[in-house]
């Protein structure tokens, strides 16, 4: 197993480098904005639904939920419900460009995702607002990847593994 | 922006040095520097009249100089800081219009944007030219190729390996697999070492397109069409770059995905195919211990970065590449 050999040799230098990168701590970040932590709750419902329906890699919704709350923590504006929505589709469409080999395709996301209600030109503007907001610091740490991480330190089982990835 | 100053700007420098107006959008102007100082004196001296004035425009920061190189995803132009008079790389994008960022973009910036180390092209910022997203990196003339066409010093060579092996070692404890090391992609300067060309790197996951890498340096199990690598293939591809700067030549040189696998199965038979081959008789034991290592056909046995830097050819600062007689 590649990852096994991976974290066997290099595990210890990725966790410190993972520690500096959220040494930043990102509490609260919705209370600038006027959205609900239920509102929230909904979305990254709503994003493990789509995600699953197109058979993205579990990384990708992790760090779809990661550059949500990391561009809400950062931006600089007050977003107002309505806003989330075009927030969240737009962060599941750049994590699906990092993370997957395939992405889906920007038609597919206006039309099946979005339901035509946002254009294309209006996730376009926001990608490249958020990617500047996050100065285009994209690679950072998921719950998901320090889970498997350290699952894989100890040695346990792939069943395991999914509980814990569910729990999370 | 004042109208006259706009319409000076907007000439071009044709071979005869004579001006002619152009509407041309001032980003898009070419200026062909090396033209303008041979063909005319005066010419040369109004260079400066035109930097001043593109200063003065708002936006316009990076002058192109020259193309200097076409990949599949973009176009690096050699460019002018007008601000510093820093001579500085712009790579632009190609696809960015309909997908929104290209997904190489994305990558290639956040993944340079964490790797800060001496021997790794520095991003210096990414700015958005007529909608188009281009990055700013320094500049360096030559690549290894070149490098290794005039005769270095063989301590140079070794400090060049070692280098190189030390930036892969510091990208792979990031999590990151460059994905497609080359000597194109290795820029020298002062005889050290710069990485380059991100844009097929990405971070590790356990599903992968085997399709990465130039042919010449791409692992045998990337050939066999394997979907889950790891690090070895950047070790694979740094095997095959050492012997290239050790005889002076690509050493396996593959047509396609089998000839290059056939070469591949032609040198490397059995555990002690270093020494049935004369091309590897001057060489010292170390070096050819450590390229042994590199160039292991099954993944798991192969070297890591890691390991690779303890290697004793490197602890002894005496064991060059060649053997001396």
């Amino acid at each position: 197993n590649p990852l096994n050999k991976l974290i066997y040799l290099y595990g210890d230098n990725i966790l410190i480098n993972y520690q500096a990168q959220d040494s930043i701590q990102k509490f609260e970040f919705l209370k600038k904005h006027s959205i609900s932590s239920n509102l929230r709750a909904k979305m990254v419902d709503w994003m493990v639904e789509v995600l699953t329906s197109y058979k993205c890699k579990d990384q990708t919704f992790f760090m779809a939920v990661r550059l949500m709350d990391t561009f809400l923590y950062q931006t600089t504006k007050q977003h107002i419900p309505q806003d989330l929505h075009l927030i969240g589709v737009t962060c599941m469409f750049i994590a699906n460009k990092f993370e997957e080999i395939y992405p889906i395709k920007l038609q597919i996301v206006h039309e099946k995702i979005a339901h035509k209600k946002l254009s294309k030109d209006e996730i376009r503007d926001k990608e490249s607002q958020i990617t500047q907001a996050l100065d285009f610091k994209l690679v950072g740490t998921t719950l998901s990847e320090i889970i498997s991480m350290t699952l894989q330190l100890i040695n346990q089982h792939q069943t395991m593994h999914q509980l814990v990835i569910y729990l999370a | 922006m004042n109208s006259i100053i706009q319409y000076q700007l907007y000439l071009r420098i044709e071979n005869d040095g004579v001006f002619i107006l152009s509407n041309k959008q001032i980003y898009d102007y070419q200026f062909e520097y090396n033209r303008i100082i041979c063909d005319s004196q005066i010419l040369y001296q109004i260079k400066d009249i035109i930097y001043y004035y593109m200063s003065v425009l708002e936006n316009v920061r990076y002058i192109k100089i020259q193309k200097i190189g076409e990949g599949a995803y973009g176009i690096i132009y050699k460019a002018q800081d007008v601000q510093t008079q820093e001579i500085v790389a712009l790579k632009k994008f190609k696809l960015s219009d309909y997908e929104g960022v290209p997904s190489c973009a994305l990558r290639e910036i956040s993944i340079l944007k964490q790797l800060n180390h001496p021997n790794i092209i520095k991003l210096i910022s990414q700015i958005i030219i007529n909608k188009k997203l281009h990055l700013v990196m320094n500049y360096y003339d030559k690549d290894l190729t070149e490098y290794l066409k005039f005769y270095h010093e063989e301590f140079h060579l070794k400090n060049i390996i070692y280098k190189i092996l030390l930036a892969v070692e510091f990208i792979h404890s990031r999590k990151i697999i460059h994905r497609d090391l080359q000597p194109n992609n290795i820029l020298v300067k002062n005889n050290e070492p710069v990485i380059i060309d991100f844009g097929l790197s990405r971070v590790f996951s356990p599903n992968l397109t085997p399709g990465v890498t130039q042919l010449w340096y791409r692992a045998p199990e990337l050939l066999q069409n394997c979907h889950s690598y790891d690090y070895a293939i950047d070790m694979w591809s740094l095997g095959c770059i050492i012997l290239e700067i050790a005889l002076n030549k690509p050493l396996f040189m593959g047509q396609s995905e089998i000839h290059q696998l056939l070469l591949i199965k032609n040198l490397i038979d059995g555990d002690e195919w270093f020494k049935q081959n004369s091309q590897f008789a001057k060489f010292n034991n170390l070096f050819i211990d450590l390229i042994n290592k590199l160039l292991q056909i099954d993944p798991t046995k192969r070297i890591t970065s890691k390991q690779a830097i303890q290697h004793p050819f490197f602890q002894d600062q005496f064991a060059f590449i060649y053997n001396n007689e």
